[in-house]
């Protein structure tokens, strides 16, 4: 018998926001493109009814927002590059004024992971930042359960390292 | 690490096993910092993103749209349950809205920014927010469970005043916390009671929302949150409020 899903309740979205939020600046390594991320992720959902199977709404959402993710590396490759923002520029948060340097450890850590090679990154989001199953992460991802496995221990390798090194380090090695 | 093969699933030495755990453990504390919730300008666009799209879709999809007034969350929902709550209809208890209506208020959106936390309490004492209806104060859950107070309402439903506190956690649900004034109300919503230390805890679920209600103090509470998450959470939640 064939599934033919459910379609998309809108009213429950702003429950995934958070996490998609989260798996944006991972992925974008910066705040600011991770809400434009995430707002253009959104706009293409609420376009049309969307039909989901089961109750895995977090795994289309994340699927839907790696791919305008994709589409928007792509196209930012052919335009002209923006000029970009002083290094170390943050917009003003006031919640960092009492913890600073978690803060910073914090936009470290996402900027590292940003840095990752695509496939262990994607692994990496999926499971640690965004909370999917090894199993779901392999759906979305179109691969094997085993081989999520292997690429979230070896990104969670990578993103230690990289946070002795600093950021650099591991855009230099990995990209 | 630059060359390797990323469907390789050689395990890893025991070297580069703490070093992954260590990173897990760098990835679990980023994720858990507050910091990294959604910001509230993106929140807002996106409702009004989602505003726009609702009187689109009602035309070609009227089964949909009807659900979503049922569930209420959006512009659209929240005009009938403004409209629900200015007229106000009383429950079969002492006057003032029912507690179905109160839970409502739990599902708009927050007017005004999240309480602070309350001075710091003395050791028999839970956290509690600087934030009260009658001196019965919303409690702080932000150190115990990780849910983080993220904004607040007052409203007036059939001749009462509402405040409610809106709490968020670490996956992303939000609730509302909603305590009235004045004496217990009635027209709690049919479910089941479920006792927990000295209070009695009434839970109903309905349109993919889980309601909780309780007396605490000579005022009804209610808290309204997604379905997701789990009933004893919620319970555990209004139990320590009301410990």
């Amino acid at each position: 018998m064939v599934d033919a899903g459910r379609i998309l309740d809108t009213d429950t979205l702003g429950d995934h926001v958070d996490r998609l939020y989260r798996a944006a600046w991972s992925l974008c390594g910066s705040r600011t493109d991770a809400e434009d991320l995430v707002q253009d992720t959104f706009a293409k959902v609420l376009a049309k009814p969307r039909r989901v199977r089961g109750d895995d709404d977090i795994g289309y959402l994340m699927q839907v927002l790696r791919n305008t993710f994709i589409s928007s590396r792509r196209a930012a490759a052919r335009r002209i590059a923006p000029v970009d923002a002083p290094e170390g520029y943050e917009p003003a948060d006031p919640s960092n004024r009492t913890q600073p340097e978690r803060a910073a450890e914090t936009r470290e850590v996402f900027g590292v992971i940003a840095g990752l090679n695509d496939v262990y990154r994607d692994a990496l989001v999926a499971v640690d930042v965004v909370g999917l199953s090894y199993g779901e992460a392999a759906a979305l991802l179109g691969t094997k359960e085993a081989t999520i496995t292997s690429r979230v221990y070896r990104a969670r390798l990578q993103v230690a390292r990289g946070m002795d090194s600093g950021p650099a380090g591991v855009l230099d090695g990995e990209r | 690490m630059a060359d390797h093969d990323p469907d390789d699933t050689t395990p890893l030495t025991d070297e580069e096993q703490a070093l992954a755990d260590r990173g897990a453990a760098l990835i679990a504390a980023a994720v858990a910092d507050p910091r990294t919730l959604a910001p509230h300008s993106l929140r807002e666009a996106i409702e009004r993103d989602r505003a726009k799209a609702v009187p689109a879709r009602r035309a070609g999809w009227f089964g949909v749209a009807r659900a979503r007034v049922l569930a209420g969350g959006g512009v659209l929902a929240a005009a009938v349950i403004a409209l629900v709550l200015a007229l106000g209809g009383s429950g079969d208890g002492p006057g003032g809205p029912t507690a179905v209506q109160v839970a409502s208020i739990g599902r708009l959106p927050a007017t005004g920014p999240a309480p602070a936390a309350a001075p710091p309490p003395g050791p028999a004492q839970k956290a509690s927010l600087d934030a009260e209806v009658e001196g019965l104060p919303f409690p702080d859950w932000e150190g115990k469970f990780r849910w983080v107070a993220t904004g607040q309402r007052s409203d007036e439903a059939a001749g009462r005043s509402v405040r409610t506190v809106f709490y968020r956690n670490e996956k992303g649900a939000t609730l509302g916390y909603s305590i009235v004034a004045g004496e217990p109300i009635g027209g709690a919503p049919a479910g089941r009671d479920v006792r927990s230390g000295p209070g009695t805890y009434r839970v109903a679920k309905a349109d993919g929302r889980t309601t909780v209600t309780w007396t605490q103090d000579g005022h009804t509470c209610v808290i309204d949150a997604p379905s997701t998450v789990p009933d004893a959470k919620l319970v555990e939640l209004a139990s320590w409020a009301n410990a």
